[in-house]
């Protein structure tokens, strides 16, 4: 029991000391600092703002922004505030989930695929083969006549979107195998799985770290996107949704409240991810500090990621821009 | 080498194989009756006529027959008609390819320029002023959705100050003229006059620059200049919108191989042997510099016919990206299956092309 306890207060203490490494880094301080007044925003949306987004109010449509709507009201006298921090909500949820999913089953594919034989890395390989050249906007766009659910969104993101991180892994286990000290591991005797957890997964651990935090920044767009073309799902509040509206109805009146309010948001959000994700690389990334190494020094993190894949092999240059182009952009591309 | 392409060849025919067989399955699974949009018109309780459309169409056999004769049909090219249009899916479709192409060849053609001159700028020395403007703006590029940035301009360009028009691609009431003879001959005499040019000089940049070059000069010969006025002035808007991120992602793509070309170590070669600074830049850099863009525009070509449906809702362009929605909203999914096939076939070929044009200009790469 105290020996249990022990090892659950170091864990805690070892969180602690790496929130503190991120809260010391400028950039994870600004990205911690935005994300948090976000999430905190979607948490506590109900007791923000004192209306609901069924708070119909059609006498008081369209209204400038005032002390009692902030931000306006729109076509049907909702609070776009309330529309705003509703919104976040799933705009978070759809982030950071897909996140988490498509680096999951990127990285254990990525492992699987470098690590266990043969038959597995051709399957793995051609399966992300396919998925490269498959135009993803109109696949995405024809799959979510399946269900207007956003759980559907998530599926159809992580689906089309775990190719990147897998191949991004496959490159670096695959430039680890050959290190000394995994031949060592071997040759002591330690067998696949041991060598797998103990070994391969800490040296991959930082780029999924950033990866996850720098997809969750591309879905969100993405998420904001889809929404905006009306292939959202239908009951419940999002910022792209309010952007259609605000399409609709703000330009003629000139509402500019109800259209800055919302694109702010999604870039306080996706900045906030992308410092979390900048930092962390900086934090966890060994290669990053050696200020010597000419692969990476003064480029873009995520170009300098994709740089250090196209050096070590397997990944061609051809394929490590394209790489760079799945990294983030994922978004902005439909 | 041959076994390269052979292999890329058949993996791009596995990829094609896929997407054919997604096409004919996902409308099965999003239709609880595939057969609805046949229907259109035919009462709710017209049994018998809705059973005899069903038989006529074939979707009564088993389902491995359907399928069969799906391939069959996509062998012949015969997507069969749109059901929204009450036309034939090829016809819908190149109605609005062009209208894509408008804007996202102007697009591309500008960012590249532009995209190329920044890098550039920004890639010869590190942290000065154009460097730190240029990471400074990607930042601010991938973190705000373009179709924000669209919106935002339409409303400070169309809407408070009307400068620009805010939807469509042509003034209401108009159509644009378009002299397909005219067309035919000015493109087949420049064509003609790139391929002598190049017999005559050996040089295959002759084919490439021709190309485009004899389109251009096709279609202004073929347009009145009115008509061309009047879409210019109506895409402005939106191409001024994707130029703006397209720079600033060809000039980080530049700016950041410009950076890695000058670590190699056949700069310090041509510095050693005393080359002037500029030779080295513009000759060694530079040109080694523009390689990974090759790559980079080979990929975006793929993107060129298929429009962006962000940007066409927004300025309500009749392009592909439009259809493409209109068609998923409508349930029209035989053109929606039209478009994912066309649009991978394209991308298919473009992948191959680009895999040729960089094993061309870029001997060191490896054949994996």
């Amino acid at each position: 029991m105290k020996k249990l306890l022990t090892l659950l207060l170091s864990v805690l203490k070892d969180i602690g000391a790496f929130i503190m490494k991120v809260l010391k880094n400028p950039k994870g301080r600004t990205g911690v600092i935005l994300v948090g007044i976000v999430v905190l925003a979607a948490v506590f949306a109900p007791y923000l703002t004192p209306y609901e987004l069924d708070d119909y109010d059609i006498a008081n449509g369209l209204a400038k922004p005032s002390a009692a709507h902030p931000l306006g009201t729109d076509k049907n006298g909702i609070d776009i505030l309330t529309q705003l921090l509703y919104g976040a909500r799933i705009s978070l949820i759809i982030g950071i989930t897909t996140g988490l999913c498509v680096t999951l089953l990127g990285a254990t594919l990525g492992i699987v695929s470098a690590y266990f034989g043969k038959v597995s890395a051709t399957v793995i390989l051609n399966v992300i083969n396919v998925l490269l050249v498959i135009p993803t906007t109109p696949l995405m766009m024809i799959m979510s006549n399946l269900s207007s659910s956003y759980l559907m969104m998530i599926a159809i993101f992580t689906l089309i979107g775990w190719c990147g991180t897998a191949r991004m892994v496959r490159a670096q286990v695959l430039s680890i195998m050959n290190m000394n000290y995994i031949r060592a591991a071997e040759l002591a005797g330690g067998s696949k799985n041991y060598i797998m957890f103990r070994h391969i997964m800490p040296s991959v651990s930082h780029l999924l770290i950033m990866n996850c935090a720098l997809s969750c920044a591309g879905f969100m767009i993405a998420e904001a996107g889809l929404s905006f073309i009306g292939l959202g799902d239908p009951s419940v509040m999002s910022w792209g949704k309010i952007l259609v509206a605000a399409q609709d109805s703000a330009f003629t009146s000139g509402l500019w409240a109800w259209v800055l309010a919302p694109g702010a948001a999604i870039f306080i959000t996706v900045f906030g991810f992308m410092q979390i994700g900048y930092a962390l690389e900086e934090i966890l990334n060994p290669k990053m500090k050696r200020k010597k190494d000419t692969r990476t020094k003064g480029l873009a993190p995520e170009e300098a990621a994709a740089a250090v894949f196209a050096e070590i092999g397997d990944v061609s240059e051809a394929e490590a821009d394209a790489l760079k182009q799945k990294f983030i952009t994922e978004g902005q591309r439909i | 080498m041959k076994g390269y392409y052979l292999k890329k060849v058949l993996s791009s025919l596995f990829v094609l194989f896929i997407i054919i067989t997604l096409n004919f399955f996902l409308p099965r699974m999003i239709f609880s009756d595939p057969a609805q949009p046949y229907f259109a018109g035919v009462p709710e309780d017209a049994v018998a006529l809705r059973e005899q459309i069903r038989e006529a169409n074939g979707f009564n056999d088993p389902l491995i027959v359907q399928y069969l004769d799906y391939l069959g049909r996509i062998a012949t090219l015969d997507f069969g008609e749109s059901h929204y249009y009450k036309e034939s899916v090829w016809k819908v479709m190149f109605s609005r390819i062009p209208w894509s192409m408008v804007l996202t060849v102007s697009s591309m053609v500008f960012s590249l320029i532009f995209g190329i001159i920044f890098g550039a700028v920004a890639g010869k020395k590190r942290d000065r002023a154009a460097d730190k403007t240029l990471l400074a703006l990607s930042g601010v590029t991938t973190a705000i959705p373009s179709f924000w940035l669209a919106l935002v301009s339409v409303m400070l360009f169309a809407f408070t100050y009307k400068i620009f028009p805010y939807r469509g691609a042509m003034t209401a009431g108009y159509t644009l003229s378009f002299n397909g003879t005219v067309f035919l001959i000015v493109f087949a005499c420049v064509i003609a006059l790139a391929i002598a040019l190049k017999l005559i000089t050996k040089k295959t940049l002759f084919i490439f620059a021709g190309i485009p070059v004899s389109l251009a000069a096709g279609i202004f010969a073929a347009v009145p200049l009115a008509d061309i006025a009047d879409v210019a002035y109506h895409a402005a808007l939106p191409v001024m919108i994707a130029v703006f991120s397209g720079v600033i992602s060809y000039a980080l793509l530049v700016r950041n191989s410009m950076i890695a070309v000058t670590n190699e170590d056949y700069i310090l070669t041509a510095r050693a042997k005393g080359l002037p600074p500029s030779v080295v830049l513009y000759k060694h850099t530079f040109r080694n510099a523009l390689l990974p863009l090759i790559t980079n525009v080979g990929m975006s070509m793929a993107g060129l016919m298929g429009g962006s449906v962000l940007t066409e809702k927004i300025f309500s362009w009749p392009g592909m990206g439009q259809l493409l929605l209109d068609a998923c909203n409508n349930g029209d999914y035989l053109l929606s299956q039209a478009i994912l096939l066309l649009f991978a076939v394209i991308t298919v070929v473009c992948n191959f092309i680009t895999d040729l044009v960089y094993h061309k200009f870029d001997p060191r790469i490896k054949e994996v």
